[in-house]
């Protein structure tokens, strides 16, 4: 009796807008039994009450753990699959700080350089097939020229740089300027004949008469071409 | 301390410019073909020039030993010879010496930006404040106020000094030209093309191609008068 009036109290003093609630002074005493009994009777029905308040928030609030769990789980099992792990539904999804971990980008940063490469290593390969064909450049020989010469890690690392299309043309160009052995395929005319030697055709050999009306230009080329020997007597 | 002997002589005539030459065609990467071509035609002129005196010297050599030929027929052929050559020295160091300019040239236009590769609708705006900047500025004829601007920014210089510069300025472009090109030669940045042109532009100083001319030159009548320099005697 001495407990359920604890109680008693106790509820009174929480419950906003039940006489005495929240004051410190408390309800006024029974002063004989039937007081003392309806009294009681009012609180038992608060009590019933609370208790049903107390088991609808408790089921709710078990609710919100259930759902909140499914999706966590659901969240665990979708995480998995984009990291190439996927689980099947039958199965208890990993836990969500081991997925985190695995995310983590430091630990990643290995597998994004390779694929960086890899993919600068394709924009290369692109744009020299392109020059080759454009260029009329020998595929094969070109790029072992381009690898011996030490183009090809100074162009790889030159793929974001604005002028990349110029870096790589001029390249091609100067390459085949220094080496013409890598001319000779694409839309380029093919030769289907012996080359002509103009330095050893006689016919083509260049007379005084000619040389002495030919531009300083035109001489200098003849002397590079052969086409002097026979004035300078070389046989 | 011994004489040297013709061949080291001839070695010292042109190996320190033989060497500058391969020390400059070694700047020449990213420049550009063109200047490559031009250079790699220039080096080897040059490079043919010693061997004209020496084949002419030979033939002429050969000729004066050669008793089967009437005298006369053989200074008629000796005289040729010579001509021939002289012509050959004449023209052929003059032809190098119009190539430098060229090579300077191409490697100013590496050096300076180009607007060619850029979209027909960023010119024009581009453009547009180019005329605006050179609005703003109240006093100068159009030159006073391109050259200004110049060397503020490339996408600007690009334009200047492509054809719509040349009608802003008229037949002053190349002056505008040269004032962006010694602004160009002191910055830093830039393209790869421009990195390497402008650095090709100090080696091409330092290269001295005029000297190497005249050096191959002087080899080419050192072997053609080396017979003429012997003792009477000893002359075939």
């Amino acid at each position: 009796m001495k407990i359920r009036r604890s109680i008693a109290d106790l509820i009174q003093r929480e419950t906003p807008g039940s006489p005495g609630g929240g004051q410190s002074s408390g309800p006024p005493e029974p002063t004989n039994f039937e007081e003392a009994m309806g009294y009681l009777t009012r609180t038992r029905e608060q009590l019933a009450h609370s208790n049903s308040e107390l088991d609808k928030a408790r089921r709710e609030a078990a609710g919100y753990r259930v759902g909140a769990k499914g999706q966590l789980a659901g969240a665990s099992r979708k995480i998995s699959a984009l990291l190439g792990e996927p689980v099947a539904d039958d199965q208890e999804p990993p836990d969500i700080d081991s997925l985190i971990a695995k995310l983590d980008p430091s630990k990643h940063a290995a597998a994004i350089k390779a694929k960086d490469g890899e993919i600068r290593s394709l924009k290369l390969r692109a744009k020299l097939s392109e020059s080759f064909h454009d260029l009329g450049l020998k595929p094969g020989i070109t790029r072992a020229a381009l690898i011996d010469a030490g183009h090809m890690e100074r162009l790889q690392a030159d793929v974001d740089k604005p002028d990349f299309d110029e870096i790589v043309s001029t390249t091609l160009e100067e390459l085949a300027e220094n080496m013409p052995e890598v001319r000779g395929s694409g839309t380029a005319p093919v030769r289907t004949s012996a080359p002509m030697n103009h330095s050893q055709n006689p016919t083509l050999q260049i007379s005084h008469e000619e040389l002495a009306g030919m531009q300083p230009e035109e001489v200098a080329a003849a002397l590079r071409s052969g086409r002097l020997n026979s004035i300078l007597g070389r046989s | 301390m011994p004489e040297p002997t013709f061949d080291e002589l001839i070695a010292g005539m042109t190996g320190e410019s033989s060497q500058r030459l391969a020390a400059f065609g070694g700047l020449l990467r990213g420049v550009g073909a063109e200047v490559v071509a031009e250079f790699n035609d220039f080096s080897k002129t040059l490079a043919a020039l010693p061997g004209v005196g020496q084949s002419a010297a030979s033939r002429i050599a050969a000729l004066r030993a050669d008793d089967s030929l009437p005298l006369d027929h053989r200074r008629r052929l000796e005289h040729e010879t010579r001509d021939g050559v002289e012509l050959v020295l004449r023209k052929t160091p003059a032809a190098a010496h119009q190539a430098i300019p060229r090579i300077r040239s191409m490697l100013e236009d590496g050096l300076l930006p180009n607007a060619a590769r850029t979209d027909a609708g960023i010119r024009s705006l581009r453009r547009q404040e180019v005329q605006a900047a050179m609005a703003v500025q109240s006093s100068g004829t159009p030159l006073e106020r391109a050259r200004r601007l110049v060397g503020q920014n490339a996408a600007w210089d690009a334009e200047l000094l492509s054809d719509y510069g040349r009608a802003i300025v008229g037949n002053d472009h190349p002056v505008l030209r040269a004032e962006a090109v010694g602004r160009w030669k002191v910055r830093t940045d830039g393209t790869e093309k421009q990195l390497a042109s402008r650095k090709a532009l100090a080696g091409l100083e330092k290269a001295n191609l005029e000297g190497a001319v005249t050096a191959h030159l002087q080899a080419a009548r050192a072997h053609l008068t080396r017979d003429d320099r012997l003792p009477p005697g000893r002359q075939p």
